[in-house]
């Protein structure tokens, strides 16, 4: 029982912390690579791109408005990461919330802005958990596994919606394709010279709200114990299958508020590129797995991957290196984020395993 | 008639790179190893032949790095979740990602949105099969497509043989299946799961290949357009057989082929035949899941 | 001289030692058997004489020349091959594919397989060894015997001289275990020696030519099977050494109301196979009772059944008259039953979540400590150091992880957390598993004082002493059936070890 004390006071905060830290460097280092290879100075064009954004006023409003939707799509994943389940499916989930909002926030207004709000709210919410419903069923009653389920349903997703915005949906008006404008009783006005919309706060509102969930209420609990040991959640009476519909549901309903807001505050239509490129689900993903699934990481590196998506357009107007660069050193992020480097070297916790399968088997 | 013929051509050249990624992602499926990315390996094919035949004007070049750089992103994937056990998941989004990041990157620093050969021909890469084109029917199946797209078809006997009739084949399904009766015979399975995800990178390398070179010389950084995806949906509904999975690999074809020729009378609604793969996976899981699962009385997960 | 010697061979896992110096020698062409009760060491004596675990300390010679193993490979290479309890088999390949697998034969020149040959080889070797199968058929379809069958095949195949079967009847119907039994026969006579490890008395009876009893990771001693008898036997395997402090002499008699009642309860495995066959049983208020049985009879489902784990697939399940059957382990508790589960940091505890954590686990209905769905952070810890301190849970911090407890601390939580809420039923299976000798104690003297306050106790455990001590009746379990009942006043040890062993007994038995 000495090796377990040992592994569990060691991997506490700081293995944590250098576990999201690590690769974070790593991408950056590789990032400065390529920088270094076109010419330019790393170093002063990664100052440029993080120092503009955190420390002027505007920039920052910038940062903590591109951060909304993202803390959400990452509280969404990050929830059922903790129960071991995985919803790879928050980015179509957030679309199907953000277009349906779109569309009622366009033909429904009633003109009353707190109204219109909740509607579009709710609308984007009650889609995201509709969509993540069906490979919540399928899970809980049959065990189909969830990952592909959520993972292909996002193509899907995108096609579906592909067509309706293109053809039953379309505003005819438009130039291009896309979805009719929401009604100005609908959007977030902004606040003061930046981008910054009330959406910011309702998103820490609920971050708080789902930290309070997380930390304090018997569904945090439960939903923690199924994450460490389901066997042991079903023995105690968890009902676990009944926790996995409802944390995809809260999943999705986190996930639908993302785009709803972010359709609210930023784009007030649907295009086909409404999520950019990766879009707001795949970041939450990152955001997530950079977060360690703990909610305080979670804010934390949600307003960190803010900065680096604000900072690209920044780098592109300040320095010659084009903004993809910032997509490439995420990507690069996500794959280093995958592996856990520090149990991986001292392989503590796969030394622990392998000596409780041992026992187990005298 | 011109509606059939057309169909039918398309049909066959649309299942042509969604059959490479299957027939190339179905060894790591019988591996136990999930392979999404599929997608972006097929991406960075199109991509890294069309550079290089761009830079240097020379197709076989291209050609050649194309599956170099699609075997070490298999390599980085192996690496990652094999011998470092990372989530498999993660590692092949974040491939998924990184190459499309990449291809902006690039085209950013050409200041071009795409990359266009304009030296080269496509219709000389049309193999006309002389007699057989000019029957009808059978014609437009079988004669006037590019070479790989002829290959993809092969690839469905070859990689049947390989899969059930050579020792690698059977090893790698020993592996997927029961890693414990590997181990316990003394094979490496690692090994083994390493060179399944190789051939799929290899495979995919062709398919992109096939995208972009041969059928149009020209590149866009969207024009897998979710076939990797497909192709999943492909391999989960063939259950990694390489007969089935191909079946459906073409019936996926012949779905996206519809959905391009009734574009012009159908209009957007179209597209929707490309969610039938995923709502036949949908289907295909859980009645194969209902299936197995059908005595058991143990509750939990 | 021996096939295969052991001479003080000794395996630790950490402080626990699992096999104590063991010496054992086994001769050539001879079937020997090693028997014990469930965590006496047998599986990891067999799992160093394969290559799967590396000795400690002490040497293992074959034709008395010192080996060392360090994969099953370079046993397999020393001529020996092991058929596991769970079969090393790939479900979807074909039987000669699974025996084939690793050497497989290739047509000249090609890197192609060759079936043609290989189901002909098969075929042979099947012939030889009189066994019945198909070589094309493919595993998933077969039974669980025709299984083992293909197993076995993968080592003679693999030309090994001596072959140890892990508890090779557990999975196995009647008819199928005489089967096998020929089968070892046969291949005894055809120069090979087994060793069979197994906890049951009738077969090695049937089968052996000498029995090694192992207990507590020693060796407690070898005879011949022809000079002994199943009773000795199983007084060798039962008998301990711990001397228990309490009994249950004394209390008070048990009414005659009845708390408790299981009507012909069925379910099945994953393979269909019934596991638990039309189990019926009745506990009554101030009473405790045992169910005793050899591991593996149909015990752990039966609990699984009873705790809400499993589902039924006939047969109902009455608490004080109220029907509970197929209710989530939640429902039950709620409807006052307490749960000490088989399995401790499976599912009675979780050790990665802190000791208050674990404390509330399964009660928050109560309003104390949960309420519209929010913990009650304070209360639950001062719940936790109520608990601590009442059941003299040792532990280095209230808050800390259930990891950091040894295994009787972390047994006094559950006792705790159960006990403390109140129930009218407790289900205690194996409640003292790998628990020191004062929580031993402790924890009989809990259930005692419980059934003297008039609640009831359903005991199921394998450790024969504590279910004989501790129960007011004890029902026996065999093959997934109850197939008698005994007073543990009256009864003797070995009378009672033959019951569990399968042979039914007239006398004793006592009319339900």
């Amino acid at each position: 029982m000495k090796q377990s004390s040992l592994s569990s006071k060691f991997s506490g905060v700081s293995i944590k912390v250098i576990n999201s830290l690590l690769p974070v460097l790593l991408a950056f280092f590789i990032g400065g690579i390529i920088i270094a290879a076109i010419g330019e100075n790393p170093l002063s064009a990664y100052g440029t791109m993080i120092g503009k954004q955190l420390f002027t006023a505007k920039g920052l409003g910038n940062t903590l408005h591109y951060a909304s939707p993202l803390i959400l799509t990452g509280l969404a994943i990050a929830i059922t990461f903790k129960a071991n389940i995985y919803n790879m499916g928050v980015e179509g989930q957030m679309l199907l919330g953000a277009f349906f909002s779109g569309i009622v926030g366009s033909s429904l207004s009633t003109g009353n802005a707190i109204v219109d709000k909740l509607m579009c709210f709710a609308v984007g919410a009650i889609c995201g958990m509709l969509f993540a419903l069906i490979p919540a069923l399928l899970k809980a009653f049959f065990h189909v596994d969830e990952m592909v389920v959520t993972l292909t349903f996002n193509y899907a997703m995108a096609k579906v919606l592909e067509y309706l915005a293109s053809g039953p949906f379309r505003d005819a008006g438009a130039g291009y394709v896309c979805t009719p404008a929401i009604a100005n009783s609908a959007t977030f006005s902004r606040l003061g010279k930046s981008r910054l919309t009330l959406f910011f706060f309702i998103a820490l509102a609920i971050f708080l709200v789902m930290w309070f969930v997380m930390k304090r209420t018997k569904l945090g609990y439960q939903v923690t114990a199924i994450g460490k040991n389901a066997e042991f959640a079903e023995a105690t009476g968890m009902r676990v299958r009944c926790k996995i519909i409802i944390l995809m549901l809260i999943s999705g309903a986190l996930a639908g508020i993302a785009g709803s807001g972010y359709m609210m505050s930023e784009q007030f239509r649907y295009t086909l590129d409404f999520s950019g490129s990766p879009g707001l689900g795949w970041d939450g993903m990152l955001i997530a797995l950079l977060g360690r699934h703990s909610p305080v990481g979670i804010l934390v590196a949600s307003l960190f991957y803010s900065v680096l998506k604000t900072g690209a357009d920044t780098i592109n107007t300040y320095t010659s290196v084009p903004k993809e660069i910032v997509a490439v050193i995420q990507s690069l992020m996500i794959l280093f984020l995958a592996v856990q480097f520090l149990n991986e070297r001292f392989g503590l916790i796969e030394r622990f395993k392998k000596l409780r399968a041992e026992k187990k088997e005298a | 008639m011109d509606f059939i013929n057309n169909l039918l051509y398309n049909s066959v050249y649309n299942a042509a790179p969604i059959l490479l990624c299957v027939l190339g992602g179905i060894f790591a499926y019988k591996a136990n190893v999930l392979n999404i990315a599929l997608e972006g390996l097929m991406l960075a094919g199109a991509f890294v032949s069309m550079l290089v035949a761009y830079l240097t004007h020379n197709l076989f070049l291209g050609i050649l790095s194309a599956i170099v750089v699609c075997l070490l992103l298999g390599l980085v994937f192996s690496v990652m979740s094999v011998t470092y056990k990372g989530n498999v998941i993660v590692v092949g989004l974040a491939i998924n990602m990184l190459v499309p990041a990449v291809a902006d990157f690039v085209l950013k620093l050409m200041k071009s949105s795409n990359i266009n050969l304009t030296w080269a021909n496509v219709n000389d890469f049309k193999i006309n099969i002389p007699f057989i084109e000019d029957i009808p029917i059978l014609g437009s199946i079988l004669s006037g497509h590019p070479p790989i797209t002829y290959i993809a078809f092969l690839m469905i006997i070859v990689m049947a043989v390989l899969m059930y009739r050579t020792k690698f084949g059977v090893y790698v399904r020993v592996v997927g299946e029961n890693d414990d009766a590997a181990r316990s015979l003394g094979l490496k399975s690692n090994q083994y799961k390493y060179i399944a995800i190789l051939i799929g990178a290899f495979c995919c390398a062709l398919a992109g290949i096939n995208l972009s070179m041969e059928r149009l010389a020209v590149f866009t950084n969207d024009m897998t357009a979710g076939r990797g995806f497909i192709a999943i949906a492909a391999i989960y509904c063939g259950r990694g057989a390489p007969g089935p999975s191909a079946v459906y690999a073409i019936a996926f074809g012949v779905a996206s082929a519809l959905a391009t020729q009734l574009t012009v009378s159908a209009g957007s609604a179209a597209a929707l035949l490309d969610v039938i793969p995923y709502v036949i996976m949908g289907v295909v899981l859980t009645v194969v899941s209902i299936t197995k699962r059908r005595k058991v009385k143990v509750r939990g997960f | 001289m021996s096939i295969i010697r052991t001479v003080d061979l000794t395996k630790k896992f950490d402080e626990f030692v699992a096999n104590d110096h063991i010496n054992l020698s086994v001769e050539p062409q001879e079937i020997k058997c090693i028997v014990g009760e469930n965590g006496a060491g047998k599986s990891t004596l067999m799992n160093m004489l394969y290559g799967t675990l590396i000795p400690t300390s002490g040497s293992i010679l074959i034709d008395e020349q010192p080996v060392k193993f360090k994969s099953p490979i370079d046993a397999m290479n020393h001529g020996i091959g092991m058929v596991h309890q769970h079969f090393k088999l790939v479900p979807s390949l074909t039987v000669y594919e699974n025996i084939l697998l690793g050497t497989e034969i290739t047509k000249k020149g090609l890197p192609l397989i060759d079936s043609g040959e290989e189901i002909r080889r098969v075929q042979g070797i099947i012939d030889e060894y009189h066994f019945q199968l198909k070589p094309t058929d493919r595993v998933e379809d077969l039974s669980v015997g025709q299984c083992q069958q293909v197993e076995i095949l993968k080592m003679l195949y693999r030309n090994v001289r001596i072959l140890i079967l892990d508890e090779p009847s557990a999975v196995l119907t009647p008819q199928e275990v005489d089967r096998l039994i020929e089968n070892l026969k046969d291949l005894r006579k055809n120069g090979k020696t087994i060793i069979v490890i197994t906890h049951k008395l009738r077969e090695v009876m049937e089968l052996s030519d000498s029995v090694t009893v192992i207990r507590q990771g020693k060796v407690i001693g070898t005879v011949m099977t022809k000079d002994t008898n199943e009773q000795e036997l199983a007084q060798m395997m039962v008998g301990r050494d711990v001397v228990l402090t309490v009994s249950n002499e004394g209390g008070m008699p048990s009414s005659d109301e009845v708390a408790y009642r299981v009507e012909d309860l069925h379910t099945i495995n994953a393979h269909g196979a019934e596991v638990v066959s039309g189990v019926s049983f009745e506990v009554k208020k101030g009473e405790v009772f045992g169910i005793a049985g050899v591991e593996g009879n149909g015990q752990s489902e039966l609990v699984k059944l009873l705790t809400g784990l499993m589902t039924t697939t006939k047969g109902r399940v009455y608490l004080e008259g109220r029907d509970i059957t197929n209710l989530w382990p939640d429902q039950l508790r709620k409807a006052g039953i307490g749960i000490i589960p088989e399995d401790r940091y499976g599912q009675g505890l979780c050790q990665s979540m802190s000791i208050p954590d674990n404390c509330i686990a399964g009660y928050w209905y109560d309003k104390e400590v949960c309420q519209y769905g929010v913990l009650k952070k304070k209360s639950i810890l001062q719940r936790a150091r109520e608990y601590i301190q009442k059941y003299d849970i040792r532990v280095a911090s209230e808050q800390g992880y259930v990891s950091e407890l040894s295994g009787g601390n972390a047994q006094k939580i559950i006792i705790a957390r159960e006990f403390e809420s109140h129930p009218r039923l407790i289900i205690a299976c194996q409640p003292t598993r790998g628990v020191d000798v004062g929580s031993i104690e402790f924890i009989h003297k809990q259930l005692l004082r419980f059934r003297n306050e008039g609640y009831s106790v359903l005991l199921i455990s394998s450790e024969l002493s504590e279910i004989m001590s501790l129960s007011d009746r004890v029902a026996v379990m065999y093959k997934g059936k109850i197939i008698g009942e005994v007073d543990p006043k009256t009864i003797s040890t070995s009378e009672i070890g033959l019951l569990m062993a399968g042979a039914t007994s007239q006398r004793n038995e006592v009319p339900v």
